[in-house]
């Protein structure tokens, strides 16, 4: 699990997503962060699994993973996206 | 009720000069002063269908052109927008009076009204229902505005769309459409009825003309309409004008990138936004020929599904 001290790009990601507000459409999701006040659209497959993760309570470490795929595009984002998936629905990634 | 066209222009004229001249357009009430003679004649005519707010109603913009003083009064003279006797703006040549009234309103509205969500955007309707045009300027916006108004379309703004936080209500304020250099002239040869201010040259947003709303849109500026679709509407010379579905979440980002008070709003205007996609269909429209596009859009009328 990630802490503050260890803060990073990959950090803010994880705890803004924590803190958004999602919709999801069929072309995709929209996220709003109310503390910056920035909405992002995310590809559906991206968006779901960032709305899983904060459903699910992923643990830091799965977010911090995710925000790292989530800066990764197109076909890559879905590989690791889609990897990440898996693993975590293996139980190899740790869930809070 | 009372409308501007009771009034003669001596009247209009005198108003604007003493008290101000009270004219409701849709949920605001606004008082116009102004001791330009010119300002006179064409609010007369642009806003003749619009009523008169009563003496005891509350008002929620005093907007005032006020013409130069000293020297400037006679060498290059100028008109100052005044919103509560604050000046926002640099005073502009006296000849851009008109259409500084109607961008010192629209100023008006963004500033104070944060109780709607606020695009930019034209917004007209037909049996109720509301189609939002968002686009930015240049992309021949307020040309299909004023093209379907002038075709049985109800006219609720060419310019600031306003949605309730529902997103289920779109509000009319039925103003002058502003058009702006060669859309001039296109509406001229499409509607030849349409009454059209005269031309004012050299503005920053090059040559323009306001264009009244119908005497219908006016009459009905306070029946509310349900959004129904978002177009996003571009010009472009030979295009088929063909309506090209839109994902919602695309339809969601380019509404945030056209509200003009989506940051402020924070929660509430994603809220809102939400809510409005999920009431529309949304489309993107290249169109070339604004008859082709008549067409289109009333087809899209009659599309119940």
């Amino acid at each position: 699990m990630l802490t503050p001290g260890a803060q990073g790009e990959g950090w803010h990601a994880s705890q803004s997503t924590l803190r958004s507000l999602f919709l999801e459409f069929d072309d995709g999701v929209v996220a709003f962060d109310p503390e910056t006040g920035e909405t992002r659209q995310y590809a559906p497959l991206a968006g779901w699994i960032l709305m899983s993760a904060k459903v699910d309570g992923a643990a830091g470490l799965t977010l911090d993973v995710l925000a790292k795929a989530l800066e990764a595009t197109g076909d890559e984002l879905q590989t690791v996206a889609g990897t990440l998936l898996a693993l975590t629905n293996e139980g190899a990634l740790e869930r809070k | 009720m009372r409308l501007v066209a009771d009034l003669s222009a001596v009247e209009i004229q005198r108003a604007l000069r003493g008290s101000g001249l009270r004219v409701a357009t849709g949920p605001f009430n606004c008082v116009f002063r102004s001791d330009i003679p010119l300002l006179a004649e064409w609010v007369g005519r642009l806003y003749t269908h619009h009523a008169l707010v009563p003496d005891a109603a509350m008002i929620d913009f005093y907007v005032e052109l006020a013409a130069s003083k000293g020297l400037r009064r006679w060498f290059r003279p100028q008109a100052s927008f005044l919103a509560d006797d604050v000046a926002p703006f640099t005073p502009l040549p006296v000849d851009q009076a008109l259409p500084m009234l109607e961008w010192g309103l629209n100023w008006c509205i963004c500033a104070y009204s944060h109780h709607v969500l606020i695009l930019h955007a034209a917004c007209v309707a037909r049996d109720g229902r509301a189609l939002i045009l968002p686009a930015p300027p240049g992309s021949g916006k307020s040309t299909l505005c004023a093209a379907l108004v002038n075709r049985g379309w109800r006219l609720l703004s060419d310019e600031l769309t306003l949605i309730d936080f529902s997103g289920g209500v779109a509000y009319g304020l039925a103003r002058p459409v502003n058009l702006k250099n060669a859309s001039i002239d296109v509406i001229r040869r499409f509607a030849p009825d349409a009454v059209l201010s005269r031309v004012v040259h050299d503005t920053t947003k090059g040559s323009v003309a306001l264009m009244a709303p119908t005497a219908a849109s006016v009459r009905s500026v306070n029946e509310p309409a349900a959004p129904a679709w978002v177009v996003l509407p571009k010009y472009c010379a030979g295009a088929r004008g063909v309506l090209q579905p839109m994902g919602q979440a695309e339809t969601f980002m380019q509404l945030v990138d056209n509200a003009m008070n989506y940051a402020l709003l924070g929660q509430q205007g994603f809220q809102t936004v939400g809510a409005l996609v999920g009431a529309c269909r949304s489309f993107r429209f290249e169109y070339g020929d604004l008859e082709a596009a008549m067409r289109t859009f009333d087809a899209l009328a009659e599309d119940r599904s």
